[in-house]
């Protein structure tokens, strides 16, 4: 059974071949500064809706995303 | 994404070494440190709801997917202790012989698969928290690095020194497949929210990206720095990742990136 699932306006048939190449290659970086020593650890919330981030600096860093 | 909407939880007296949401709850995040602490957060208010005092610091830890329960490792490596979420209260240890890595309970609460140091698979009862494994699977050369279950949790994934990503059945506990793209180590693994696919950093530099079902390498980046840490979005092809940076004077940058792919 064909379920198609809309990603952010593309199509993604998931029984169908996809070209993760094509896909991948039209991705863009972001980067967040703000810890002022390493990143050892991050994770998102289960929606999405947050990134919170763990440093060598003792601090949480919480993004608010999409 | 809102790039200015940021929050600091400040508490920690120590480097955190790991953070981790619940699993059911969008605003709750537990830590642990080197200041042997475990903090309880509340992201809504960046107050601390709780702070348990820990016999030495942690390097893991881990929800049950019922959030439940919670699981964390000791400075030592050597042990794993498991909390009641709900009452916030110690439940067991589970002493290890060898030293362990990483570790997840399965999604059912059936077992909590525990990666080793001897390149082995712990697989302990989740009801019991008998330290008696119910099985010990050999996997790779030693020491595992990281594991990942998936988010249907039928598969998982472990990833080793001796530089190859296995694939494993969680049904059969048997592994199916195995990546390998170099000779280099692996240090952490993600999955994709669809399982479709694997993120992996090394030890030194370099992230790929790998199709799970036909171990192809589908993309790569070259980190100049030691990375230690990546995660999926839960329901997007957007990729965190995080580690050493430092700018031209060598200087920490903490840095967080991402890998957006919104087409």
């Amino acid at each position: 059974m064909k379920e198609n699932s809309k990603e952010d306006g593309q199509i993604i048939q998931n029984n169908s071949q996809v070209n993760f190449k094509e896909v991948l290659n039209k991705s863009m970086s972001k980067e967040f500064t703000g810890h002022k020593k390493r990143v050892y650890t991050l994770d998102w919330n289960m929606t999405g809706s947050l990134l919170a981030s763990g440093s060598v600096d003792c601090s949480i860093k919480v993004i608010f995303s999409f | 994404m809102d790039s200015d909407k940021k929050s600091e939880l400040k508490g920690h007296t120590d480097p955190v070494t790991n953070v981790k949401f619940s699993p059911i709850d969008e605003n709750l995040l537990l830590s642990c440190s080197g200041d042997k602490t475990l903090k309880l957060w509340d992201t809504r208010t960046n107050k601390l709801i709780k702070s348990e005092k820990t016999k030495s610091g942690s390097k893991n830890i881990t929800w049950s997917h019922d959030a439940s329960m919670f699981a964390f490792s000791n400075k030592d490596d050597d042990q794993i202790s498991i909390y009641d979420m709900k009452k916030f209260q110690f439940l067991k240890n589970i002493q290890f012989k060898n030293k362990i890595t990483e570790f997840e309970f399965e999604k059912t609460n059936s077992i909590l698969i525990v990666t080793s140091m001897v390149g082995s698979l712990y697989i302990i009862n989740a009801e019991t928290l008998d330290e008696n494994p119910l099985a010990v699977l050999d996997a790779h050369y030693p020491p595992i690095n990281t594991l990942c279950i998936d988010r249907s949790n039928k598969y998982f994934a472990t990833g080793a020194a001796d530089a190859l990503i296995c694939l494993w059945n969680m049904n059969e506990l048997m592994s199916y497949k195995v990546i390998k793209k170099g000779e280099v180590p692996i240090r952490k693994i993600s999955y994709s929210y669809d399982s479709k696919l694997l993120a992996a950093i090394y030890e030194g530099n370099n992230l790929d990206i790998f199709d799970s079902q036909t171990t192809e390498c589908v993309y790569s980046i070259y980190t100049e720095s030691q990375q230690y840490s990546l995660a999926w979005h839960p329901n997007k092809y957007v990729l965190a990742y995080c580690g050493d940076d430092k700018n031209r004077n060598n200087v920490d940058e903490g840095n967080i990136h991402l890998l957006i792919n919104q087409v």
